[in-house]
């Protein structure tokens, strides 16, 4: 429907072809979504039959424009078209700009059909595309080893996801394929008015993930008749599809433990960064988990999976950030936190049986300020030509846009009101102790979170004093900073402004159903039917969330505020964990270990086996039998009268079988 | 008429005789001379058969009568050989053509 | 009416006059497999008007009938026609052929007997999948091997005699004893002709090999013989050494032709004879062919991720590819075997444009070892990135033909069996490990054994490559062009033949 766009143009034109094909694009996604929020009926075209199999399997390309399809495609296509634009002076003096912007606009078109895909198997076509481009992106420093080994990476670990999310569709295949008839999922689909979910088409699996709570109506009660999936074994066969649906994003989402690729892939250029952890490759993980939440709401123990790796990967990821000195690592790991905090609050309002929103919401405001750091990142890196953190420092004077841009995007992330972080961020806070009240289970997860949003201030902080407070710079090329022109001004400031206001979007009329379930907590006020009220218990967590990240913030001040630059002392006792953290908890040399010792180990011993012993069996019945031939040759001496006596000496026996042990034999078998 | 038994013992003492010819002699033409030998135990085996075949049937002598027009061309191309053989080794001891084998 | 023996004529006049032609060969090894490409696409468009279990363009020739010892009467035919498993491997073979003979175009080393063979293979090759005739079939089975044999024998590089030699016993022994059974068959079944399907009945789906003839436990000895036959050839486990060293020696066309289609000869012979004709005996070898299947698979791939020479790598992931196929084959559902027809069209495709690749990376860079060169992408742009589109359409990548035919195989083998879907996607994994890993140390990185004198592709290269590229292409994004064709077949009617999970519908 919208969007082919990748090509290959030439030259430095080619930037501004992919400004002008971007910007289209934002309007005509800009234009759907608003055509979505205000038609009462989803559009829903499911035309193209892809192909067909004989077992009545029918795979089909449709497009799909859902509630949350709509919100995505206002944040792919609003960062994307930022990035493309401040990518023309960012890149500019880099080699091979005709595949960049080729690549980045297939990264966009895959990201744009993942978000439109009305089924699964269009999930996975699109979902794989934007694996491709990141693979591209990353690698398209291709000359530096690290970055060629940081796409290897990407790619494979997000493989492994994959594979896992292949099972989970696998399952749905044969969880759904048996209910096309089931009236309870016939009546469900009709919620909508007009969305078209023929069920004689396909399965009905292909609908079920993209359906959601009506509405406008607090009864959140999924569709699916939960009576038709109980039973102990599809309740088993069921959690592990959410688990391994769950695979699939955290592959792509960078969730412990599929979480390594996501620091080295900051081997790509800033601009792929941004794009990446803000709009396109990891939203989609999360985005997966959201159009699948309806079906974990039948799973409770794969939901409450889904919030423990999320609450756990918040903190784990906030431990790593605090040590790294690259700027670029900082922010990563600060989107591996982030993501964390939005597959938790999936994996808890799954739990609960609610609509995906409060991760929706902390996605949609994380693309604009996690895009803003990117870029402000990128704005002192194109200044400086360094990404460490300590040879920065002082640069507010020279650098007062990007500075105070910045400053509102670490004000952002660290979730300090009046910027949309806050708002997000207390709404899945809310939602997860909801979930922790009813099941303790979950409670040591959400207080991983509650830790992890201290750290959150901290190392969002610590970053962002190093770089520009102080009276001056620690390095040469810091004394000669300056501002970028307005090409890459102009999206600082713009996501800046978003950051801001993202916050405040659920509550403008007649788009809060983009964000279905969200009705926990904005600052104490809970949406209800009724409108909206306050609850004195949402707003002593958001006072407490709010005390930990101006603590954060004060810590980091003290630390790092002003120009000071705080070590370690070589005795302390956090030199050691501060080792750990710093090798990433050894991660990497596990799976290096894994995949060069033993998979590689047990590939060559494989080849060894396959050369010597199968090869080298045939080789030895080769051998025996030209041992063999060779004593037979032996028998032909040439001599005429041998050869004459051995046939002599044949028939003799011959004469003897026949007479004596042709007889011999008839008695012995009774005949 | 002559006694079978008779008949075949003749058949069996020329076959002896062949034999014995064709694995002790080392001269080529010896050896043909005592494969006719053989040759001939076996017609005389078959005309004696057919004389004594109580149908009467014909199929003895006319195998007899092929088996003498196959002796006469072994003999033809046999004798050919020793021809040759002697040209090339300059003898016709069997024992110094020995090259054909690998 | 007389369609495909037009086509046949075609092939073999072609590959015939292409010996003689001298320095004209190229041109007429061209025309020919033009021809025949014209001809399978004119049967690509016209083949779908007709009753779906039908053969289509059948033609039978009565040639001679044997007495049988038993007082009934065997008769040869030569008997044509094409089905929907067939009608793909048609058309792959004259693409291939076609691709082979533009990418051979500066062949300098005796040009009209390389020409002549590549002619010969294709006609050869188009006759195996046409021929629905145990004679014919065999002939022409035997045909195709010759070429190859000569193809990888003199052209090939230095341990030519060593491979060729061993693929021609290999592939030999298992013909032999393919024919041996397929009589065997043919004579406890008391089939009265040689045609293996009854036309006068097709169109109900029932052929006329009555495999109640023959006991279980002897169609399980025969059904183990045929697997083997065709097996081989497949490669499978453990008897597939003849195919790296074969495909190392060969040139470039042979591996393009070998890879691609030969093997799926062996897919064929499998989907075509082997397990419709002995239901009893792969129900009772079921458990072989799976164990067969899944080491082939996971051999393959561990062997792909220890090679060092690309040529080897991209064998080794033919023999996991095909190990695939083989478990589709075995699940023998209407999906699976679907898939396994798809994915064999797909592997032909893909696996001849890589070994097109490590032909053109030998003769720019001078070795295939892999470890020896790097950043090959600063000199030649075009081959890196159709490197990496082979490469990426062999891992399976989706909008590339692989996926549609790896997800179907997939869904078929969860739907079978379970969790045991594991293997194959670890072998997945792997896969994408070695072919990422390949392009990691080739393609990226700083320049190392790039000569500067290297070139880029020269253009018949760049143009057969980019034939194959866009077909890939085009069926990754429209597999359906190819998958509407596949159930235009008899054999998944066949409820006669009692394997599971065939009948579907019809009694």
């Amino acid at each position: 429907m919208v969007l082919g766009l990748g090509g290959r143009f030439l030259g430095k034109a080619s930037g501004w072809i992919a400004v002008a094909a971007e910007g289209l694009a934002l309007l005509a996604g800009v234009w759907i979504a608003l055509t979505e929020a205000s038609a009462s009926t989803v559009y829903h075209d499911r035309s193209f039959v892809w192909f067909s199999l004989p077992d009545g399997t029918n795979l089909v390309m449709g497009t799909l424009v859902s509630p949350l399809g709509a919100l995505m495609l206002i944040v792919v296509n609003v960062v994307g078209f930022l990035v493309v634009l401040y990518s023309i002076e960012y890149m500019g003096h880099e080699e091979g700009l005709p595949r960049y912007y080729a690549e980045l606009m297939l990264f966009l078109t895959a990201m744009n059909g993942v978000v439109l895909a009305d089924n699964y198997v269009e999930f996975i076509l699109f979902w794989e595309l934007v694996g491709l481009c990141s693979y591209l992106l990353i690698g398209f420093f291709w000359k530096r080893p690290s970055a060629a080994s940081a796409a290897k990476k990407a790619f494979l670990v997000t493989r492994v996801g994959d594979v896992m999310f292949f099972v989970g569709v696998f399952i749905f295949f044969t969880a759904f394929a048996t209910q096309t008839v089931n009236p309870a999922f016939a009546s469900s689909v009709s919620v909508y008015p007009g969305a078209s979910c023929p069920g004689h088409l396909t399965p009905t699996w292909a609908c079920s993930g993209f359906v959601f709570a009506p509405p406008n109506t607090d009864s959140n009660v999924p569709f699916l008749a939960a009576s038709a999936l109980s039973g102990a074994a599809n309740q088993t066969l069921m959690t592990l599809g959410g688990i391994m649906i769950l695979g699939g994003a955290a592959g792509k989402s960078a969730q412990f433990p599929l979480h390594t690729w996501l620091p080295d892939a900051m081997e790509g250029p800033t601009t792929v960064s941004a794009l990446i952890h803000a709009a396109t490759m990891v939203a989609a993980g999360v985005f997966l988990l959201a159009i699948t939440s309806m079906y974990l709401g039948f799973t409770p123990d794969a939901a409450l999976v889904i919030l423990g790796i999320g609450g756990f990967t918040a903190l784990f990821a906030g431990t790593m950030g605090l040590v790294a000195n690259d700027i670029k690592r900082v922010i990563a790991y600060s989107t591996m936190s982030q993501l964390g905090y939005m597959t938790m609050a999936v994996g808890a309002a799954s739990f609960l049986v609610v609509g995906p929103g409060a991760g929706m919401y902390h996605l949609f405001t994380h693309a604009f300020f996690k895009a803003l750091l990117f870029l402000s990142a990128g704005s002192v890196i194109h200044a400086l030509n360094t990404q460490d953190l300590f040879e920065m420092g002082g640069l507010l004077k020279a650098m007062p846009v990007t500075g105070y841009t910045m400053l509102i995007g670490a004000l952002a992330l660290s979730g300090v009101p009046p910027f949309s972080g806050f708002f997000s961020k207390d709404a899945l806070l809310s939602l997860t102790w909801t979930a922790a009240q009813k099941d303790p289970v979950a409670l040591p997860f959400f207080l991983m979170a509650a830790t992890g949003v201290f750290l959150t201030a901290l190392y969002t902080f610590r970053l962002w004093f190093l770089t520009f407070s102080g009276s001056k710079g620690r390095s040469e090329a810091a004394h000669h900073a300056h501002e970028p022109s307005w090409i890459m001004r102009a999206p600082l400031v713009t996501l800046a402004a978003l950051s801001v206001v993202a916050g405040f979007f659920p509550l403008i009329g007649g788009f809060n159903h983009w964000l279905p379930g969200l009705s926990y907590g904005i600052f104490g006020f809970t949406q209800t039917s009724k409108g909206w009220v306050f609850a004195a218990a949402d707003l002593e967590l958001a006072i407490a969330s709010l005390a930990l990240a101006f603590a954060g913030i004060a810590v980091a001040f003290a630390l790092w505020g002003n120009g000071r630059v705080f070590h370690l002392a070589d005795d302390s006792v956090w030199k050691a964990p501060q080792k750990v953290l710093v090798r990433k908890y050894y991660f990497d040399e596990a799976y290096d270990g894994l995949a060069h010792g033993v998979i590689l180990g047990a590939a060559r011993v494989f080849d060894w086996v396959d050369r010597y012993v199968i090869d080298g069996t045939i080789h030895g019945f080769e051998q025996v039998f030209s041992m063999a031939s060779l004593r037979a040759r032996r028998a032909q001496t040439g001599l005429v009268s041998s050869y004459a006596m051995w046939i002599v000496f044949g028939l003799v026996l011959l004469l003897i079988f026949v007479l004596y042990g042709i007889p011999y034999l008839g008695t012995l078998w009774g005949g | 008429m002559i006694p079978l038994d008779e008949l075949l013992g003749f058949s069996g003492v020329l076959f002896a005789i062949g034999i014995f010819g064709v694995l002790t002699r080392r001269n080529f033409i010896l050896l043909l001379v005592s494969i006719e030998i053989i040759m001939n135990a076996a017609i005389l085996n078959f005309i004696a058969f057919a004389a004594y075949s109580p149908s009467g049937s014909p199929s003895g002598q006319s195998i007899a009568v092929i088996l003498i027009g196959l002796a006469a061309t072994e003999i033809a191309v046999g004798l050919a050989i020793v021809l040759a053989l002697n040209r090339i080794i300059g003898s016709v001891n069997v024992a110094q053509a020995m090259e054909l084998k690998l | 009416m007389y369609d495909l023996s037009i086509l046949l004529l075609i092939a073999f006049a072609g590959a015939a006059i292409t010996f003689f032609a001298g320095a004209k060969a190229r041109w007429v090894a061209l025309v020919t497999s033009v021809g025949t490409l014209a001809m399978s696409m004119w049967f690509l468009g016209t083949f779908l008007n007709g009753n779906p279990l039908d053969y289509r363009f059948v033609e039978s020739y009565h040639w001679l009938t044997f007495a049988t010892t038993n007082g009934g009467s065997l008769a040869v035919n030569y008997t044509v026609g094409i089905d929907g498993i067939s009608l793909p491997f048609l058309f792959l073979s004259a693409i291939l052929s076609v691709a082979t003979v533009i990418y051979h175009w500066e062949e300098r080393k005796d040009a009209a007997g390389f020409f002549g063979l590549v002619a010969l293979t294709n006609a050869g090759l188009l006759g195996v999948f046409v021929s629905l005739d145990v004679l014919l079939f065999f002939v022409f089975w035997e045909i195709v091997l010759i070429p190859m044999f000569f193809l990888i024998g003199h052209w090939g590089g230095p341990r030519r005699h060593y491979a060729s030699l061993k693929f021609f016993v290999y592939t030999h022994v298992a013909s032999v004893v393919m024919l041996v059974s397929l009589l065997a068959v043919v004579f406890l079944g008391q089939w009265p002709s040689l045609d293996f399907v009854n036309l006068a009945n097709n169109s109900q789906g029932v052929a006329n090999l009555d495999a109640a003839n023959i006991l279980p436990a002897t169609q399980v000895v025969l059904f183990g013989a045929l697997f083997f036959g065709f097996g081989v050839k497949l490669p499978m486990v453990p008897f597939h050494t003849w195919l790296p060293d074969a495909h190392v020696e060969a040139p470039t066309g042979g591996s393009v032709l070998l890879a691609g289609m030969l093997l799926k000869m062996g897919g064929y012979g499998l989907i075509r004879l082997a397990f419709p004709l002995l239901p009893a005996g792969h129900v009772g070898l079921e458990p072989v062919v799976l164990v067969i299947a899944f080491a082939s698979i996971v051999w393959g791939a561990f062997l792909s991720l220890s090679q060092r020479d690309m040529k080897r790598l991209v064998a080794y992931s033919s023999i996991n590819h095909m190990g695939i196929v083989l478990l589709a084959i075995a699940l023998w559902t209407q999906l699976s075997v679907t898939a396994a027809v798809l994915l064999m069209f797909a592997h032909g495709l893909v696996s001849g444009l890589l070994f097109m690749l490590s032909g053109s990376v030998h003769h720019t860079f001078g070795t295939r070892d892999i470890p020896s060169i790097s950043g090959m992408n600063s000199r030649t742009p075009a081959l890196t990135t159709i490197l990496m589109i082979g490469s990426l359409a062999s891992l399976g990548l989706p909008a590339l033909v692989s996926f549609p035919a790896e997800f179907s195989a997939l869904l078929a083998t969860w739907e079978a069996l379970g969790w045991w879907i594991i293997l194959p996607l670890l072998a997945l994994v792997i896969t994408a490990a070695f072919y990422l890993w390949m392009i990691q140390r080739m393609a990226f990185g700083p320049p190392r054994g790039v000569p500067d004198t290297a070139h880029d592709l020269p253009t018949h290269e760049l143009l057969a490559m980019v034939l194959l590229v866009s077909l890939i292409v085009l069926y990754g994004i429209l597999p359906f062009l190819i998958v509407t064709y596949i159930p235009h077949t008899a054999i998944f009617v066949g409820c006669h033949y009692g394997g599971p999970g065939v009948c579907p519908t019809s009694p």
